[in-house]
């Protein structure tokens, strides 16, 4: 059987949280064993993609009031608001045979992960491509990858609660006049684990749970392990850049 | 000058594209969205290559030529939606 390490990291920052993401991916080695490690944001975050303009995307000033972190991703996509989620990352070679050096397909195998978490769940999920996974027609996880140095970094959020009038508190809309029209809209695209289940569960259950769906999709055994001390060390160096002006005002 | 589009791509994703213009010639353009590419650095080169092109139909094999020299991989996003988005950008531009 396939051995995973399996990182249960909690709560951090965004910048910890990304550096952390970029650190695990930078230090995998073709043969290691790939990594799955699950963590949330405190306090509550925006993360925007990759090729996004900050200012464009996000309503700085309020998320200062609001002590909401702001980050740019190694991984392109949308802007997500942090809060009530679970949220995963992915680390394997390339030359993995777990997962398709093809991107569509890749995408697939792995957000079958949480799909298959979902079913643990009772609930049934679809994976949409590119990078979404729906629950009755709508998006209940949001994926991105990248591929740098040899290796394949996915993360993607689970929506336990969807708060839709705080998320478009911080976020801008392309069109401002449309923001009330907008917000209708994602309300009746997006749902949550809560919301499709009518009952409530700990981080803890979702993480199980979606241990569960990557343990059935590769055929893995999930070995609960710790940061190693490089790990933490090339975290807390990327730290440093992932709160840092020059990478979020990149684009 | 200087000229924006905020374009959805066909079935894509939203680009946002600013670019600046020396009588019909691009002297910058910065491409922005939730689109995927990949290597992500490819997005420089693009607009790299787009610096000095011709507006008009000359841009998408400008933009395609450098996909192919990079090998980039988009997803979202494609070579026709960006030129569409800039001759957006263009008409837009004063």
């Amino acid at each position: 059987m396939n051995e995973f390490r399996l990182l249960c990291t909690g709560f951090s920052d965004a910048a910890t949280n990304m550096a952390t993401d970029e650190a695990i991916m930078r230090l995998h080695k073709n043969g290691d064993k790939p990594v799955v490690r699950f963590y949330g944001w405190k306090p509550h975050a925006v993360s925007i993609g990759y090729f996004q303009g900050i200012n464009e995307e996000v309503d700085l000033e309020k998320a200062k009031e609001l002590d909401c972190d702001v980050v740019r991703r190694i991984t392109g996509g949308g802007a997500v608001f942090h809060e009530k989620e679970l949220t995963y990352s992915f680390v394997c070679s390339e030359e993995s045979k777990l997962v398709s050096k093809n991107i569509l397909e890749s995408y697939g195998k792995i957000c079958g992960a949480i799909v298959a978490g979902l079913n643990e769940l009772n609930v049934k999920a679809d994976f949409v491509p590119l990078n979404d996974i729906i629950v009755n027609g709508k998006k209940i996880s949001g994926n991105a990858q990248t591929r740098r140095g040899g290796n394949i970094l996915q993360h993607g959020t689970l929506l336990l609660e969807v708060g839709v009038d705080k998320m478009f508190s911080l976020l801008k809309v392309p069109d401002e006049k449309m923001k009330g029209k907008i917000i209708e809209s994602v309300k009746q695209r997006v749902t949550s684990l809560e919301f499709e289940t009518k009952r409530q569960y700990s981080f803890r259950d979702m993480e199980d749970a979606m241990a569960a769906g990557f343990k059935k999709t590769f055929g893995a055994k999930l070995v609960p392990s710790e940061l190693t001390a490089e790990e933490k060390t090339l975290a807390q160096e990327l730290r440093e850049k992932f709160a840092g002006k020059e990478w979020n005002y990149l684009r | 000058m200087k000229g924006e589009a905020i374009y959805k791509v066909p079935d894509g994703k939203l680009v946002r594209l600013s670019l600046e213009l020396e009588s019909d010639k691009i002297s910058s353009v910065k491409i922005h969205g939730d689109f995927f590419m990949h290597p992500e650095d490819g997005i420089e080169a693009i607009e790299k290559a787009l610096e000095g092109a011709q507006m008009g139909k000359e841009l998408e094999a400008v933009i395609a030529q450098a996909i192919e020299a990079n090998s980039i991989e988009m997803f979202g996003l494609n070579t026709k939606a960006l030129a569409q988005a800039i001759k957006i950008a263009g008409e837009n531009a004063k």
